[in-house]
C-alpha cells in the first residue's frame, strides 16, 4: 500500500504538478488568526496538519477557551464551569500553532498588518476572523450588560453569567418561575434556547417540583421544533398549539398547566422589554413576572469584524462560499457565526466545517492553484432530557454558485422509539468529547 | 520502475473525484469519527484503515435501511454513490493508529 505522502512525493518528482494532487507541504505562506474559538482553532490545527511550513498564528483574548456547546448543561448541575475549559496546548506543541494571548485591535489591509492591544504588530499574506458573537444587549429596553452580569444573565457566551445563571437557578424559591427570552433570528445555535429550557425543568421536576419555566418567543418556531415540542409534550405536561400537532404522533393531553410554556410571536411572545428590579418582562401579550430571567439577546458578528469593516448592513459578514474570503476586504477570510453563509447555521459544527474548507482553500490560493469545490455537514444534537436526544441532519454543497441543502431527511422521523432517544442522548455526550478533540486536540 | 509505479498510482487514483475532493468530503465525518479517522470513543466508529468496500456498503445500507440508525440514514441519501466510494478510498488509505 503507498501511502498520500509517498504519492505526492513522486508526482512532484515526475515534474507533473500542475496535473497531480497538490504538494501542500511545499506551499508556504503566514497566516494570522483572530480568534481561537471553534472556527479559528479548527482552521489552525488542519492548516498545520496540511502544510506544516505555513505558519499560523492565533490571537486570542483569552488563555483557556470556554466552549458554548454544551453550557446550559452547568445550569442543571450536569458538568462544572471547569468541564467547559478548553486547553491551546494541542495547538501550540501538536501543531505547533503560534497561539498569542493578547487582543487584536489594528487592522492595515493594505499592507497586511494586525496590531494588538499590546503594541505588537503581525504581517500575514491571509488573515482569518473567526471572533464569534456580539451581544446586543441594548435592543431590549431595560437590558444592557450590567443587567446582564449583575440581575438577568444571558450566559449565551458562557462564563461568569452562566455562573451567575446556574447559582439563581439553584437558588430560586420554590415554585417560582424560570423565564427564558428568546432572540430573534439569526443566532447561535437555533435548538440551544429551548434544549435549555427543558433542562431546567428537568432538574426543577426533582428540586423544585411546583417550579415554572416560561420562555417567551419573537419567533413562530425554531430548529428542531417539532422533536423538542414532543419531548416537552411526554416530559414537563406541555400541551402543542393545535396548529402545530400535524404529522406528530399522539400526545398526551395534560389537563393543568405544565412546567413548560413557551408563548410564540402569534400569542404575543414578543419581548418589548425588562425592568429588572421588580424582576419582569414586557410582552406584546402583558407582564411576566418572573425569579430568574435569563435573556438571550438579538446578536451580530463579534465585534472585531465591524471595526474592520467586515460586517455589512445585516450585521454579519459576507463571504465567497468556496474560500469564505470576505466580499468587503480581500486577504481576509472569515469563519464561523459571524460569516452569512445560509443556510449553513450558526453552529459549532458549521464553524468546525467551515475553517476546514477555507484552511485547504487558502493552501491552494497559496500555490496559485483553483480551490476544490467545497462540502459541509451539519450534525447536531439537542437534548429534551439528559436521557432524551434528537438531532438536526444537515448536508450541504454548491449548487449554481450557492451553498445549497443537499435533500435529505433533516430530523429523525417523530415517531422513533424510546431507545433511539436515549442513543441520540449518549450520541450527545459522545459528540461533545469527539468535536472538542477534532477541533482543539 | 518508479515511472511505472507512478502510471499505476495515476490508474488507480481515476475516479469521478480528486483526492482533495475526496478528503474534503470526508472531512465533516472527523467531528464524530475522529481526525483522520481516528478517535477513541465508544460511542462512534474509527474510520481509518476500514475497506472501501466495506464504507460503501455500510453507507448503503444506511441509506436504504438494512441497517438501523439515528442520523446515518440522512447522511447516506445526501451523498451520491461516486462521493460514497470517493469517501469510502480515502479512508482506506488512513492509516490504522496513525496520526490524529
Amino acid at each position: 500500500m503507498i501511502s498520500r505522502r509517498d504519492f505526492l512525493g513522486m508526482a512532484l518528482a515526475a515534474g507533473a504538478a500542475g496535473l497531480l494532487p497538490l504538494n501542500a507541504h511545499a506551499v508556504t505562506g503566514k497566516v494570522v488568526v483572530i480568534g481561537g474559538g471553534v472556527g479559528g482553532a479548527t482552521f489552525a490545527k488542519y492548516m498545520k496538519m496540511k502544510a506544516p511550513q505555513i505558519e499560523v498564528t492565533i490571537i486570542e483574548q483569552n488563555p483557556i477557551y470556554i466552549r458554548p456547546y454544551g453550557s446550559s448543561e452547568v445550569l442543571n448541575g450536569h458538568i462544572d464551569m471547569s468541564d467547559l475549559e478548553v486547553s491551546y496546548d494541542a495547538l501550540r506543541i501538536k501543531y505547533g500553532v503560534n497561539v498569542v494571548i493578547d487582543k487584536a485591535v489594528g487592522l492595515d489591509a493594505d499592507k497586511r498588518i494586525i496590531t494588538t492591544a499590546s503594541g505588537a504588530k503581525f504581517p500575514y499574506d491571509r488573515l482569518v476572523v473567526s471572533p464569534g458573537i456580539e451581544l446586543l444587549y441594548d435592543r431590549l429596553e431595560g437590558y444592557s450588560q450590567e443587567v446582564a452580569e449583575t440581575k438577568a444573565p444571558s450566559g449565551w457566551i458562557p462564563g461568569s453569567q452562566t455562573a451567575l445563571l446556574r447559582d439563581q437557578i439553584k437558588n430560586m424559591r420554590q415554585g417560582g418561575t424560570f423565564l427564558i427570552v428568546a432572540p430573534p433570528n439569526p443566532y447561535r445555535c437555533p435548538p440551544g434556547p429551548y434544549e435549555r429550557g427543558a433542562l431546567v425543568a428537568e432538574w426543577m421536576q426533582k428540586y423544585n417540583p411546583t417550579g415554572k419555566v416560561i420562555i417567551t418567543d419573537p419567533k413562530n418556531d425554531f430548529v428542531t421544533g417539532p422533536d423538542m415540542r414532543l419531548g416537552w409534550n411526554r416530559m414537563y405536561g406541555y400541551n402543542v398549539p393545535e396548529d402545530l400537532q400535524a404529522g406528530m404522533p399522539t400526545l398526551k393531553q395534560h389537563s393543568e398547566a405544565g412546567m413548560i410554556d413557551w408563548i410564540r410571536e402569534v400569542d404575543g411572545g414578543r419581548p418589548l422589554s425588562i425592568d429588572s428590579t421588580n424582576m419582569q418582562v414586557e410582552t406584546e401579550q402583558g407582564f411576566i413576572k418572573a425569579d430568574v430571567i435569563n435573556v438571550v439577546p438579538p446578536m451580530k458578528a463579534g465585534k472585531i469584524a465591524t471595526t474592520f469593516g467586515l460586517t455589512d448592513q445585516s450585521g454579519w459578514c459576507p463571504v465567497d462560499p468556496y474560500t469564505f474570503e470576505s466580499k468587503q476586504v480581500a486577504n481576509i477570510h472569515v469563519l464561523g457565526d459571524s460569516a452569512s453563509a445560509s443556510p449553513l447555521p450558526k453552529s459549532g459544527f458549521a464553524a468546525n466545517n467551515e475553517a476546514k474548507v477555507a484552511a485547504y482553500a487558502i493552501i491552494n490560493l497559496f500555490a496559485g492553484r483553483p480551490v476544490e469545490e467545497p462540502s459541509w455537514e451539519n450534525t447536531c444534537y439537542a437534548l429534551a432530557g439528559k436521557d432524551y436526544g434528537f438531532m438536526v441532519i444537515g448536508v450541504y454543497g454548491m449548487r449554481n454558485g450557492k451553498i445549497a441543502n443537499l435533500p435529505r431527511p433533516g430530523f429523525q422521523t417523530l415517531d422513533v422509539s424510546e431507545t433511539k432517544h436515549r442513543l441520540a442522548a449518549v450520541y450527545q455526550q459522545a459528540w461533545m468529547k469527539s468535536f472538542t478533540e477534532d477541533s482543539f486536540a | 520502475m518508479k515511472n511505472v509505479m507512478i502510471l499505476s498510482v495515476l490508474l488507480l487514483s481515476t475516479s469521478a473525484f480528486a483526492d482533495e475532493r475526496a478528503e474534503i468530503m470526508a472531512n465533516p465525518c472527523a467531528v464524530c469519527h475522529g481526525t483522520n479517522g481516528q478517535v477513541e470513543n465508544s460511542a462512534f466508529m474509527p474510520l481509518a484503515g476500514m475497506s472501501a468496500e466495506a464504507f460503501v456498503k455500510t453507507m448503503l445500507d444506511f441509506r436504504t435501511g438494512e441497517r438501523d440508525s439515528t442520523l446515518m440514514r440522512g447522511l447516506a441519501l445526501a451523498y451520491s454513490d461516486d462521493e460514497l466510494a470517493a469517501m469510502g478510498k480515502y479512508f482506506e488509505s488512513l492509516e490504522v493508529g496513525g496520526e490524529q
